[in-house]
């Protein structure tokens, strides 16, 4: 995934645009969603968690914390056009406020 | 010496110079090392200590890690290829001929390379940050990807190498280096096969087989690191990280924020939120 839909420019263009972007190791969520502080990274934590799809699981949420949509790499791997399958992962924010905005 | 009206001019174009433009026509440090002649240089390397599946602890090859060379003597020539062959300027990255981090790792082992392979889209190698000068020293920070293949059939990929390197570039005498294995769980990713029984068959198929796991110590070191130097310019180490980052991979351009740091800014900003959930990293070799 580092060498395709991550690298590709135009998911690169519309992560740095219209994303807040972060990754984390998975074993690395159950201590946050335990223990942090604010109460909204908890439970962003748990979700992010039990949603995981092993190996490398790439995750679109809503700014107020809702799933909109996953993709497994190993699933995206054996897809012709994985970038297309990026995207389209991507654009289930589309209907989200910050896309509403003008 | 200048005519009255070429000084006139001089001033007139520095004063239309904006300060971004002087800072970069000041000039840069040219980094040499000449001595000592040879540098003594002590290899630590400890066994994984956790791994997500064991792999590490049920195979004898990778419980038994440890030095080939845990010390060994290298011409000076061998730190010399890490800096720059121009004058750099702090902040300035450069590129590292491929093989210079070799021979210092088959201290750990023999087989080391910098090839990366089969992550092929990797840069291999090493790259080179100028992080801190003063009038007599320079502190530089390396980042090297490379693999081993241990005993017969075990492929060990380390994360990355972080080298600091602090130099007397007056003197061009090499002062200190520690090259280290990142102290980051996971940081060791490895390859190796495996006896796998498949349900609904009778006998056991050997399948390659992938495990990642935590190496706290495996580090190359010669000197003693200088303290109290007051740099008269410097960036801070996290941001040369991400510089040299940049050069191992291009989604390292996009702005990755920390998990915590991330989802206060999305609900903040109201922009979704991307997120990578993976078993190993995402920005180093241990994945």
């Amino acid at each position: 995934m580092r060498a395709g839909p991550l690298s590709d420019k135009r998911v690169m263009e519309e992560l740095e645009q219209d994303f807040v972007n972060t990754w984390i190791v998975a074993k690395d969520l159950a201590p946050i969603a335990a223990g942090a502080e604010d109460e909204a990274v908890r439970k962003m934590a748990a979700l992010a968690e039990s949603s995981y799809l092993y190996p490398v699981d790439s995750q679109v949420y809503s700014a107020d914390g809702k799933l909109l949509d996953h993709a497994c790499a190993n699933d995206m791997s054996r897809l012709p056009d994985r970038t297309g399958r990026y995207l389209e992962l991507l654009s289930a924010a589309d209907a989200t406020d910050k896309k509403k905005d003008p | 010496m200048f005519t009255s009206a070429a000084s006139r001019l001089l001033i007139c174009l520095f004063a239309s110079l904006p300060l971004a433009s002087l800072a970069s026509a000041a000039p840069g440090v040219e980094l040499r090392v000449e001595m000592p002649a040879t540098v003594r240089v002590l290899a630590t390397w400890e066994p994984c200590r956790e791994s997500k599946y064991g792999f590490f602890q049920e195979n004898e090859t990778l419980r038994s890690v440890a030095p080939a060379e845990p010390v060994a003597e290298h011409d000076i020539a061998i730190a010399a290829a890490f800096l720059p062959e121009e004058a750099v300027s702090v902040g300035d990255v450069w590129s590292v001929p491929r093989r210079a981090i070799v021979p210092l790792l088959r201290q750990f082992d023999p087989s080391a390379t910098a090839v990366v392979d089969p992550y092929p889209f990797e840069s291999a190698g090493t790259f080179g940050c100028l992080v801190a000068v003063d009038t007599r020293h320079a502190y530089v920070v390396t980042r090297s990807h490379a693999k081993f293949r241990l005993g017969e059939d075990v492929v060990y990929r380390p994360a990355q190498f972080e080298g600091h390197w602090w130099i007397d570039h007056v003197a061009k005498r090499l002062v200190a280096a520690r090259i280290e294995l990142p102290d980051r769980n996971p940081n060791v990713d490895v390859n190796c096969p495996k006896e796998y029984q498949i349900p609904g068959q009778e006998e056991p198929r050997i399948i390659n087989a992938a495990d990642i796991g935590w190496v706290p110590t495996m580090e190359l070191t010669t000197g003693t690191a200088p303290v109290g130097i007051a740099w008269t310019e410097s960036i801070d180490l996290e941001e040369a990280r991400v510089k040299l980052r940049r050069e191992f991979y291009e989604f390292a351009a996009i702005d990755w924020l920390p998990f915590e740091e991330a989802v206060l800014a999305s609900r903040a900003s109201k922009k979704p939120l991307h997120v990578i959930v993976l078993f190993g990293t995402l920005d180093d070799a241990a994945c």
